[in-house]
């Protein structure tokens, strides 16, 4: 009988076990082959190894072998199904012989010398080890500190295949064999970016709070150099800091993409995902021929700021209009369908015109141009975001700009408060966790307006020409205002600042054009 | 249609030779059947009689809705240096006042307020503004006309289908609804470096006036300005700062006397005392050209029920204004109805 060692793979951001049988033919020539629709990496494992074993003083039989990944019908991919097909090969040919193996599982990718290499996807793999009924799990020790996020499931670490043999075999036991906490990466956290080092922008980061308490998305125009990507990094900063059960989430996707350091575990700071401009649809969103996550996954529970946002394809623009609204991404193929989360806070960039210097005397460009040069970002996507603000470039020269600015802990202190008053609020509300995800029905229960405020109101929107959807987004911002102060009602002065917070529209109903 | 077009476009003869050729012929297709029969000798052997590529441009003009003007038809026969034939897009009207207002792509924000306020102002007295639609001045020369519901005549260096810049797509389209455009080449032609230098020709000599907003000092403005001066115009240039290089070529331009220097009293609305003769036969109150504004807006027709609700007035507040245009012979009534002259 066959030989069957429990492996897992990964479908999504869940895994699921793999069963790994293994068979030794009594034929002439010797042969290995591995079957159950791997993709290249598991191929070339044959030739891992065997060599593998022969470094590691193990004999090689010279007859047919095969080896199957089970379930057949389902697609894997993969360099961590190594280890576990060394074990079932050296089971099945009498090299070694492990007790209790069938409550063991494996995950790793053996070097030609025979040592463990580290993989990608191990917690989402532990988890269905978990839920498998696997009660051992062996990985490699760089894995190991991601491994043990699992509670309830033995986790053994070891260096190479020689080690983990012997620990099979009961000649050793797995303490001793290395020190957990050497392997541990301590967050170095003293060079972490902070608020405190933004001078000078104090308007620019009241809307930044105001965005971030919110969950409203934000448009930065501002010129060159004048300090957008360097603010956009530092709004994870004073986002609230994440839960375990968000961090698990984060850490389970980065896992799948290779992402998590040798060493690293649990993802503790909001992920903030920066795509190039020319990133393909399919890195954007997720998707490729075996899906993976794409970076808005990525920038689950963080932040995704796409710098330059008028250099990015239309057809990727686009494509973030879903998963904006539904907090998620589905990726079809014929043979399954992957949910990816993509709930994150969205953070644009952009020039004010071609030049970059508009308003400024530098500036030489038409209005005509400016307005070709904005009407590149899909007008749907600019819906979708809340806050529009000019960023104006400092004087670093300036000297009350060395008065110190509020830290990022203070800032997210106060959007951390005004959460907490959203979360009362919505609490009977399922679906909604902040203010800028209110219906009309909410806001027209959420953000009643005293009548000084509503004429107030009434008269900057017809001054500037804004639409009822316009009118909308400052009702739900000036709500975020109004909780930030703690206040129960809408006051006059949350909506001026709002008021503040269009500068795009504003800017472009100025423009000569016919 | 087809032989203008044919002599229009034809390769190997000037300008003033095509007109020289049609004043003997006495018409267009005389000149083709003149050249046929080889009535002249003097001129080059190898001309192209046949008219198979202007039957495919009149096909094209006929798709695209461009119509042809001949210098006869378009008010200005005797100039030799324009063209046997123009290719027009748009509206035609006839402009008894014109004003061009030309200047550098890359303006700064003061020639873009000047070029803006001069525009509309003038344009809402039911002066043509006349322009090169490049980026910059005048981009904004036509974009203040039509906003003031001027109307406002576009000289280009391509063909009149194409838009160029690419910008100002939105520019041609309005331009069409109540403008011309015109140009002296075919349709689908693309334009090249001399073909924009070219076309301040014809802008010059449209305008009754030419003003020059701002201009380095090497630029097509200043040839339009050259060519206006030759045409016996008053060239005017808007003065700028002397360490400013966007007013390098116009501070000259009034430095060597080939231009009056621009006051913005010359437009004439806010001034008691205009200055031109035009200006003060179109000067009238400020109802008046609010009136005249709307009528334009509706396609020149409109009663007075209609423009009162349109201004907010009480019909009965509007009867003084357009008595008095009226009597100025801007406007004729019948009943209700209003329509512009």
């Amino acid at each position: 009988m066959a030989t069957v060692v429990k492996s897992f793979s990964i479908a999504g951001i869940d895994g699921y076990p793999v069963f790994i049988e293994a068979s030794v033919l009594n034929t002439a020539s010797q042969s290995v082959s591995i079957i159950g629709m791997g993709d290249t990496a598991v191929k070339e494992s044959g030739e891992r190894v065997q060599s593998a074993l022969v470094d590691s003083g193990f004999y090689m039989p010279e007859k047919k072998i095969v080896l199957s990944l089970a379930p057949a019908d389902r697609k894997k991919k993969g360099s961590h199904f190594d280890l576990a097909l060394a074990v079932a090969l050296l089971t099945e040919a009498g090299e070694i012989a492990p007790k209790r193996l069938s409550e063991f599982g494996f995950l790793g990718e053996l070097s030609l010398g025979g040592n463990l290499r580290p993989c990608a996807g191990i917690l989402p793999m532990i988890l269905a080890a978990k839920a498998s009924g696997v009660t051992h799990v062996i990985v490699p020790s760089e894995n190991f500190a991601e491994a043990r996020l699992v509670g309830g499931v033995n986790i053994h670490a070891f260096r190479t295949l020689r080690d983990v043999t012997d620990f099979l075999e009961e000649k050793r036991d797995a303490s001793g064999n290395f020190n957990p906490l050497e392997m541990s990466v301590e967050g170095s956290n003293h060079l972490a970016p902070d608020f405190s080092e933004v001078r000078g922008q104090n308007s620019l980061i009241d809307a930044i709070v105001l965005a971030a308490a919110g969950g409203h998305n934000l448009l930065m125009i501002g010129n060159p150099g004048c300090g957008k990507t360097m603010i956009a990094k530092r709004i994870p900063t004073i986002l609230p800091k994440m839960t375990e059960e968000e961090a698990l989430e984060v850490t389970k996707i980065h896992s799948i993409s290779g992402l998590v350091p040798p060493g690293g575990g649990l993802l503790e700071t909001r992920p903030f995902r920066s795509p190039h401009h020319n990133v393909s649809l399919n890195a954007l969103i997720g998707g490729g021929a075996n899906a993976m996550p794409g970076e808005i996954s990525l920038a689950h529970n963080g932040v995704l700021f796409l710098d330059e946002l008028g250099e990015f394809s239309t057809v990727a623009l686009d494509a973030l209009r879903q998963p904006l609204e539904d907090r998620q991404v589905v990726i079809s193929r014929v043979n399954y369908t992957n949910r990816y989360p993509a709930s994150f806070m969205f953070v644009a960039a952009m020039n004010p015109c071609p030049c970059g210097f508009y308003p400024g005397p530098k500036c030489r460009c038409s209005d005509y141009e400016i307005v070709k040069y904005r009407n590149k970002i899909s007008g749907p996507i600019l819906d979708r975001i809340d806050i529009q603000k000019q960023v104006m470039p400092v004087d670093l020269f300036e000297p009350e700009l060395s008065a110190p600015a509020p830290s990022s802990a203070e800032l997210r202190s106060r959007v951390e408060n005004a959460r907490k008053i959203q979360q009362k609020r919505f609490s009977t509300l399922s679906g909604i966790a902040c203010n800028a995800q209110m219906t009309g029905s909410m806001i027209d229960e959420f953000c009643k307006l005293d009548a000084e405020t509503t004429a107030f109101l009434r008269k900057a929107c017809e001054k500037f020409g804004y639409s009822a959807r316009v009118i909308h987004k400052l009702l739900r911002m000036a709500r975020t205002a109004a909780d930030l102060a703690a206040e129960d009602n809408i006051r006059k002065e949350d909506v001026a600042f709002v008021l503040h917070c269009r500068d795009l529209d504003k800017s472009n109903g100025r423009m000569m054009v016919v | 249609m087809l032989y203008k077009i044919w002599l229009g476009n034809l390769k190997g003869l000037g300008h003033a030779k095509k007109r020289q050729l049609l004043q003997k012929a006495g018409s267009f297709e005389g000149v083709c059947r003149m050249l046929k029969e080889r009535e002249e000798p003097d001129l080059p052997a190898d001309i192209d009689l046949d008219t198979e590529s202007a039957k495919r441009i009149e096909a094209e003009c006929f798709n695209k809705g461009i119509f042809i003007k001949s210098f006869q038809e378009y008010g200005i026969p005797d100039n030799p240096e324009l063209p046997v034939i123009l290719y027009c897009r748009g509206e035609w009207r006839p402009f008894y006042e014109s004003v061009g207002i030309v200047g550098t792509r890359r303006c700064t924000e003061y020639g873009k307020k000047i070029t803006l306020e001069t525009s509309e102002k003038l344009a809402l007295q039911g002066i043509t503004i006349i322009s090169g639609m490049a980026k910059g001045v005048d981009g904004y020369a036509h974009t203040a006309a039509i906003r003031a519901g001027g109307y406002t005549v576009a000289v280009l260096g391509n063909g009149p289908d194409l838009c160029f810049p690419s910008e100002h797509k939105s520019l041609m389209d309005s331009i069409l609804k109540t403008g011309l455009i015109i140009s002296e080449y075919p349709p689908g032609f693309h334009g090249d470096r001399s073909t924009f230098p070219q076309r301040n020709r014809i802008i010059a000599a449209f305008s009754d006036r030419l003003l020059v907003v701002e201009s380095g000092e090497k630029g097509g403005a200043l040839i339009t300005a050259e060519k206006a001066r030759q045409y016996g115009k008053e060239v005017f240039a808007v003065p700028g700062r002397l360490d400013s290089a966007e007013s390098e070529g116009t501070n000259r331009l009034i430095a060597t006397k080939k231009a009056l220097l621009w006051l913005p009293e010359y437009c004439g609305v806010h001034n008691t005392q205009p200055v031109f003769d035009f200006v003060k036969e179109r000067h009238f109150s400020e109802m008046g050209s609010k009136l005249l504004f709307t009528l334009r807006k509706h396609n020149c027709r409109i009663t007075t029920d209609d423009l009162a609700k349109e201004l907010s007035v009480e019909a009965k507040d509007l009867m003084e204004a357009i008595t008095e245009l009226e009597i100025n012979d801007m406007i004729e009534t019948e009943g209700d109805m209003i329509w512009l002259l």
